[in-house]
């Protein structure tokens, strides 16, 4: 009782000094390339978005929202797809998603080469949102009619060599097992057979219960959780603001980078894709036609911020240096800061944290933090 | 009920599988006589983890009329919930027939059964072989 008084404490402790320390400041994640850069262009985060399949759902999709619409723009509506993948369904599979290069051999079986280092560009995403929302900091309550695009690409993404050759043999492996399970048993035959939808329904849920495939996909995802040797993303997105009923303006425009490199540190087998070290820099542009300053005028202006950090990951270590300058109209913005930080993992999705450096904010400013962060899972794969 | 029309005599009918996913796949089609209890024959698996059953000759019109034709393809999906949910909703699956009375037929409504966390999927495709009367 008394460790758990002494956890939730400290936990408030972290949160509390953490948000004294860095709030209302840009964070070096909010420079990171965005999945959907025009909604983000836009501040919003949309519950329900459509990811067209064909050119003909987007088309029908943009009028159908347009005709429900009362105003005559549509209320709330977002958009997110990969063009690449409207002319060429036929080619998905594993194996494009993972940035696999193949070929057939005689049999018609799919053969790993290599990494494709340049896949990614395949995946090149493009968002859209029409929305209403009162983007521009004035005193009138009014929203503005917000149309906003973005594109989204990963330029190239290159990891070990290893990496393709234990993905090929995994996926074989659980392609071994999917088969094996549905040749050996005689399921798809009393499925066939069964005349009762309800029962023909409850035979095929059995099927999700396979405790090989799914040992199987657990081992498929940690090698897809590799950091890669180095990667470089891109996005754009610009937002259009409707003004009254015909008057459109130029809103926002934003522009990002991310570069990052993991260089493994150990080359055993079992810790090889634990201990990295990491550089990864971050550039973000933005111009904002409609930009309140310190004296509540309204004026366009125009931001970089660059960020950059180094570190070294080992299993449950991580210790860094994290760089952040913001220049508003090009001049220094005071937002600036270098810290030193350190997370310990002290249990599943459990770190303790701490930071200290220097803020450029006021003279010989110095961050301090420290506290406990809970997280769930690893990492997540993201799927175009 | 899709069905498609063999006919009858010897010409070999051909069969392919084109699925459609981001996800691990494996099918696997057999035929089975519904009228009798002998045991179902295996006429086409998948190669690889696309899912797909490359095109190949199933069997004469002759042998395969009147039998019914099952293909069910079990999928397993990565990424995260939102990314899987996504894909388990848009994947999809095309089957192919070829040389019977019907000729060149496409059926690509395959049912689809999802787990409650978008982790696995099962397409399953029933298209009944009938026999010139």
């Amino acid at each position: 009782m008394k460790k758990l008084f002494i956890n939730i404490l400290l936990v408030i402790l972290g949160i509390t000094t953490h948000s004294q320390v860095l709030n209302n400041s840009v964070k070096l994640k909010d420079l990171a390339v965005p999945n959907s850069p025009a909604f983000i262009i836009a501040d919003i985060t949309p519950s329900l978005t459509e990811s067209p399949n064909t050119p003909k759902e987007f088309a029908l999709g943009i009028a159908q929202s347009f005709q429900n619409s009362s105003s005559g723009f549509p209320e709330n509506y977002t958009i997110e797809f990969a063009p690449y993948w409207w002319f060429n369904g036929s080619k998905r599979s594993i194996y494009e998603l993972l940035g696999l290069k193949t070929t057939k051999d005689a049999n018609g079986k799919t053969q790993v080469i290599k990494e494709n280092p340049f896949s990614g560009l395949k995946f090149t995403g493009l968002s859209m949102a029409f929305i209403h929302k009162d983007l521009i900091p004035d005193n009138v309550d009014s929203a503005q009619k917000i149309f906003s695009a973005g594109l989204r690409t990963t330029i190239i993404k290159v990891h070990a060599k290893s990496y393709s050759k234990d993905l090929a043999a995994k996926i074989d492996e659980w392609h071994r097992a999917a088969l094996d399970e549905l040749e050996n048993s005689p399921i798809i035959e009393q499925i066939a057979r069964e005349t009762d939808p309800a029962k023909k329904e409850r035979l095929k849920k059995s099927l999700f219960t396979s405790t090989q495939t799914a040992d199987e996909v657990k081992s498929i995802n940690d090698i897809i959780n590799r950091k890669p040797l180095f990667s470089w993303d891109i996005a754009t997105a610009y937002a259009l603001y409707g003004i009254g009923d015909s008057v459109w303006q130029s809103g926002r425009y934003s522009a990002w980078t991310t570069m990052s490199t993991y260089i493994p540190l150990v080359f055993d087998e079992e810790n090889s894709y634990k201990n990295y070290f990491n550089l990864n820099i971050s550039v973000r542009y933005t111009l904002d036609n409609y930009y309140k300053n310190e004296k509540s005028e309204i004026v366009k202006n125009n931001s970089l911020d660059i960020g950059g950090k180094a570190a070294l990951e080992f299993n449950a270590l991580s210790i860094g240096i994290e760089s952040l300058y913001r220049y508003n109209n090009n001049v220094a913005n005071s937002q600036n800061r270098t810290v030193g930080i350190i997370n310990y993992k002290v249990g599943d999705n459990l770190y303790v944290q701490g930071a200290f450096g220097k803020n450029f904010n006021v003279p010989d400013k110095l961050v301090v933090f420290f506290g406990i962060k809970w997280g769930f899972g690893s990492e997540t794969i993201k799927l175009p | 009920m899709s069905t498609y029309k063999v006919g009858n005599g010897q010409q070999q009918i051909k069969f392919a599988a084109d699925i459609d996913t981001f996800g691990l796949a494996a099918s696997r089609a057999i035929t089975v006589n519904l009228a009798t209890n002998d045991p179902a024959v295996t006429v086409g698996h998948s190669l690889d983890a696309t899912g797909d059953i490359p095109r190949k000759e199933i069997g004469t019109a002759d042998s395969l009329a009147g039998k019914r034709l099952a293909i069910l393809t079990k999928i397993d999906l990565v990424g995260d919930e939102d990314a899987r949910k996504k894909e388990s909703k848009r994947l999809t699956a095309k089957y192919f027939l070829d040389n019977g009375a019907a000729g060149y037929k496409v059926f690509d409504d395959p049912e689809k059964t999802i787990s409650d966390d978008f982790f696995s999927v099962i397409l399953y495709k029933e298209i009944d072989l009938i026999g010139q009367p």
